[in-house]
């Protein structure tokens, strides 16, 4: 079962998406049910301390109210890490970064095409609802970093290798994405038995190997990328790829 | 001796001549040439080499004559000098290696043979080729208009001591050929070289580092200019605007009136929503720029953005909370925002109808300057992006993700994140507080 929540301050705004939320919800019976339409976020934080289930929430930007929408949502965040959060704003109130990077916001809905709320509304409690059921089939083998307010979270599959910079950064190099964060090699190598240092400042993810160059002391990857060895420790490497073959 | 004597004083008037050009053809200065070089002959047996010192004091007055300032006269003056001794050696040099004859031993009393005639002509070129060379170079120092004090007098300080030395040295080893007390005098003029080069080479980092921060605050200060104009034509949008809402509330209420809804509803339509829709595409994408408090910031990613906007991009910034500090050096603040601004709208030039998406996302530690960008998906991987010279529009073009990682990886207080995803080029510069 998944909570909806609406907070949005005008009254006639706030009864109309309620009404599209729960009709929609009948209709399709879903797994849901609308259980707070309310013009006051401390409501909303109150409900969810309690709960402590994930949700799904609608909430309006401007809830003349000390808070507003976007703290609201990274108040909720604080709560419910992975519910879904859309907001509901007017063209000029739109931070579309803002809301993706401060609250992880699933989508937003623009008050003022007035013709696309209800379409757009239903298509989040879609979302929402799909995800949960995905959700439910994966098992997260996931590789979580925090810097500062910034949480990095990946599947180990994605994870090609660790580059070791200085002043303490490590890159993280995906097939689609570098990142840093702080941390040493040394701690990122205890976190997954794929994970296996091959040069003093790499650490390869052995799932993702293509080819190993002893001559040249270079690992090629999966997306052909190259990650770098040193003559004594690409020899462990070697090793454990032909022992995971043997298996 | 003496006629030498009247050639050499005229050979240091000729090289002057070089150095002041045109206005040294005149009435008195002829005058005194002539009648200097006279006095010189008569008295040069007596004097010797001190004689130079008197040669010297004449150069000084004809330049100090010419350009009534102590400082060029005195740089001249020694200059033309240095020259004059430097060159004679060269010319020395020359007549013993090519011509196979020492000029020093035939000047014997009243005898002036060919060789020291040739001797003075091949200085006198070399002298006027040096000359004008040397004065295409120092002619900056002493254009009229150069507030650089420092710099003249450091320039005539350096002159006259070059010449000092010079001339000291010369005189000591005619003298009394002394080795000792010469390398002592040696030791001596090293080091007070050694010092003045050190406070003209301190002084040159500190001019140099005046001037570039100076075009920084210019750079800066365009930017600026330009974000002011685009402000100003918002606003004037923003009057015509308020004008036409004026016409537009009472022809409206002249419809309300007349009860006549189907007008009402059709002028409401095409009117009203346009207009209401040409405001929101335009005026609000820029909003936030406002909220940025660092001028040098502010300035630079208006400018960029505003010149995107009228590449015909799509450009969107938003900054919902004030932006008062950045905790980073602000020069490599700059030039990182400058590299992903560049190509994020280089990028988004190359597709049809680009977006780029620009703001900074404030967070309890750390703010986030986020650009997103379309770009034309080639096929490149990531890593590719990032290496060294990597454009995808050729060789060495522009400055590429591999320089900005550099940057980014000097400071501390900073992390990068970039990823490729749903046709997005996304950068984030992480900058705790």
């Amino acid at each position: 079962m998944i909570d909806v929540f609406i907070c949005e301050d005008q009254k006639e705004q706030r009864e109309k998406i309620a009404r599209y939320v729960s009709n929609y919800i009948m209709i399709e019976n879903l797994d849901m049910q609308l259980v707070l339409t309310t013009a006051d976020p401390e409501g909303i934080l109150a409900y969810i301390k309690e709960s402590n289930r994930p949700g799904l929430y609608f909430l309006d930007i401007d809830l003349n109210h000390e808070m507003n929408g976007i703290t609201l949502g990274s108040e909720i965040r604080k709560i419910d890490p992975i519910g879904d959060i859309v907001f509901i704003t007017t063209h000029s109130e739109l931070t579309y970064l803002n809301f993706i990077y401060k609250v992880a916001a699933m989508d937003f809905i623009i008050k003022d095409d007035v013709d696309s709320v209800q379409s757009k509304i239903v298509s989040c409690l879609k979302v929402t609802n799909e995800r949960k059921q995905v959700m439910n089939n994966t098992s997260n083998k996931k590789f979580v970093q925090k810097v500062a307010d910034k949480i990095i979270s990946v599947n180990y599959d994605d994870i090609m290798f660790f580059e070791s910079s200085p002043l303490h950064k490590v890159v993280l190099h995906l097939d689609n994405r570098q990142v840093e964060f702080y941390g040493k090699l040394k701690d990122i190598e205890k976190e997954y038995e794929g994970f296996i240092r091959c040069h003093n400042s790499y650490v390869v993810n052995i799932d993702n190997i293509q080819e190993v160059d002893l001559k040249k002391k270079e690992i090629l990857m999966e997306n052909g990328e190259t990650c770098y060895g040193s003559a004594r420790m690409i020899k462990a490497v070697q090793k454990k790829l032909e022992m995971s073959v043997i298996e | 001796m003496a006629i030498l004597a009247f050639i050499q004083v005229l050979f240091y008037c000729i090289l002057v001549s070089f150095v002041i050009g045109k206005r040294f053809f005149r009435k008195e200065y002829i005058i005194a040439v002539i009648l200097f070089s006279l006095i010189m002959a008569g008295l040069y047996s007596y004097l010797d080499i001190f004689g130079s010192l008197l040669i010297f004091a004449f150069v000084f007055a004809m330049f100090k004559y010419t350009y009534l300032k102590w400082i060029p006269a005195l740089y001249y003056a020694s200059t033309v000098m240095i020259a004059t001794i430097l060159i004679d050696h060269i010319t020395t040099f020359i007549m013993v290696k090519i011509f196979g004859v020492s000029t020093t031993f035939i000047e014997t009393y009243g005898i002036i043979s060919s060789a020291t005639l040739l001797h003075q002509f091949i200085t006198l070129i070399i002298g006027f080729i040096f000359i004008t060379f040397w004065k295409k170079v120092t002619i900056r120092i002493f254009e009229k208009d150069t507030d650089d004090r420092n710099l003249t007098r450091i320039a005539a300080f350096l002159g006259l001591f070059t010449y000092a030395i010079y001339f000291t040295m010369i005189v000591y080893v005619r003298l009394t050929g002394n080795q000792n007390k010469l390398v002592l005098m040696n030791t001596m003029y090293l080091c007070i070289y050694f010092i003045i080069f050190a406070v003209s080479l301190s002084f040159l980092v500190y001019t140099f580092r005046k001037r570039f921060e100076m075009r920084e605050k210019e750079i800066e200060l365009n930017s600026l200019q330009m974000y002011t104009e685009q402000l100003e034509r918002n606003y004037n949008e923003m009057r015509t605007f308020r004008h036409d809402y004026i016409n537009i509330l009472s022809s409206m209420s002249e419809y309300i009136t007349n009860r006549d809804m189907n007008a009402l509803e059709s002028y409401f339509n095409d009117n009203i929503m346009r207009v209401s829709q040409k405001i929101r595409d335009d005026d609000f994408k820029m909003r936030g720029l406002s909220q940025i408090k660092i001028p040098e910031v502010k300035g630079l990613v208006s400018s960029k953005l505003i010149t995107a906007q009228g590449k015909g991009i799509d450009v969107v910034f938003e900054c919902p909370n004030e932006i008062h500090y950045l905790n980073m050096d602000s020069v490599l603040l700059c030039r990182c925002i400058g590299i992903i601004l560049d190509n994020a709208i280089e990028a988004a030039e190359e597709v049809e109808k680009g977006t780029v998406r620009v703001g900074f996302v404030e967070f309890e530690q750390s703010v986030s300057f986020v650009v997103w960008n379309t770009f034309r998906d080639t096929g490149y991987k990531l890593f590719q992006y990032f290496e060294k010279g990597f454009s995808t529009k050729g060789e060495n073009r522009g400055l590429g993700l591999n320089s900005l990682k550099k940057m980014v990886d000097q400071e501390n207080n900073t992390q990068l994140d970039t990823v490729i995803e749903d046709g997005f080029f996304k950068q984030e510069i992480v900058i705790l507080k």
